[in-house]
């Protein structure tokens, strides 16, 4: 499965680079944690989510979540460097972190990825999800970005998994629209735009697209665990999330590439749900 | 919910600060503007000068209304 997979001076498998430069920077030593990363990473670019070698591809940034401590937890597995360029995440408030990911607190507890998507992404080529653990309805959010000062007003793209059993949700839209149903706010979750006038929705493999027609692009950094409302936290969440990602605009098929990918993931690291 | 409530003396110390490796305080607001804390920032401190936060009073907390967005 491994695309370098060998054993080295009889004693030493080898890892793919990049999660040997994941590595190097978080300390992780883990040897599950390990194998599980080297699979994930074959299959990201199997699916041509990421490029052999090192680097980003089509995604950006990509939070594992894994070694259970803040200190692991912030780094971006495309770009492990200990940086706000490298979209680092920087944490602020109650967060508890352990094997199982990160959670918030629900009262104050927030992340900021640096990833401002304004220049970094196009209007019509934006996705972003994550992997949660927590099934719970509320109003909290649980990624996104949101400028109340931009022209269109109100210039918005976030996700709110399951808010009055309904998945909330925007890609550079002015406004947030209600659909699917959403009764369940754990697993892959995850929201994508390829062109001016649809966005689809993913909750665990099942996608919904629908008729939205982008406006404009939030000129703010995506916060996680929260929405970054005109550059101040809001909307803090108290799930418990097990992975994230930011990327260019990712087809259907490839939200269930990703999807299945990081369940993979989660099983091996035993943290599924 | 429990959160630990701050003078705003303590408030604009811990403000901007770390209470353990790469995270920050984030005191907060409550509905009746009282400057809080999550407990959990309480619990998992561990920089010696703001060790004081995991003597602060509970109360309930008590969000304030949710802006119009």
């Amino acid at each position: 499965m491994f695309p370098f997979s060998f054993i080295s001076a009889g004693i030493t498998a080898s890892n793919t680079a990049r999660t040997q430069v994941f590595l190097t920077a978080s300390g992780i030593t883990d040897q599950t944690i390990i194998d599980a990363l080297n699979v994930m990473d074959t299959d990201l670019i199997s699916a041509g989510l990421l490029p052999a070698g090192t680097g980003s591809g089509k995604i950006k940034a990509l939070y594992p979540v894994v070694g259970g401590t803040a200190a692991t937890h912030k780094f971006n597995f495309v770009n492990p460097l200990d940086t706000d360029a490298a979209f680092r995440l920087t944490f602020f408030g109650g967060i508890t972190h352990n094997s199982n990911g990160m959670t918030g607190s629900g009262t104050n507890g927030y992340a900021n990825s640096f990833f401002n998507p304004d220049g970094l992404v196009g209007i019509d080529s934006f996705s972003f999800g994550f992997y949660s653990r927590t099934n719970v309805s509320d109003g909290s959010y649980d990624i996104g970005c949101f400028s109340s000062s931009t022209t269109p007003v109100n210039c918005q793209s976030h996700i709110q998994a399951r808010n009055a059993d309904f998945m909330f949700g925007a890609v550079n839209q002015n406004d947030s629209a209600a659909t699917p149903s959403s009764t369940d706010s754990t697993g892959f979750h995850a929201i994508s735009r390829t062109n001016s006038t649809q966005e689809t929705r993913n909750i665990r493999a099942t996608n919904t697209t629908y008729s939205r027609t982008s406006q404009a692009i939030p000129n703010l950094n995506m916060f996680v665990m929260a929405l970054n409302f005109n550059d101040s936290p809001f909307g803090y969440s108290l799930r418990n999330y097990a992975y994230y990602y930011i990327s260019d605009g990712l087809s259907t098929t490839e939200l269930n590439n990703l999807n299945t990918l990081i369940v993979d993931f989660q099983t091996t690291l035993g943290r599924n749900v | 919910m429990k959160v630990g409530i701050l003078t705003l003396e303590q408030k604009n110390e811990i403000a901007g600060q770390l209470y353990a490796e790469d995270s920050y305080f984030n005191p907060i607001q409550d509905v009746n503007d009282n400057w809080v804390i999550s407990t959990q920032e309480m619990e998992q401190c561990v920089v010696e000068e703001f060790m004081w936060v995991k003597d602060l009073p509970l109360i309930d907390y008590e969000p304030k209304p949710t802006p119009p967005i």
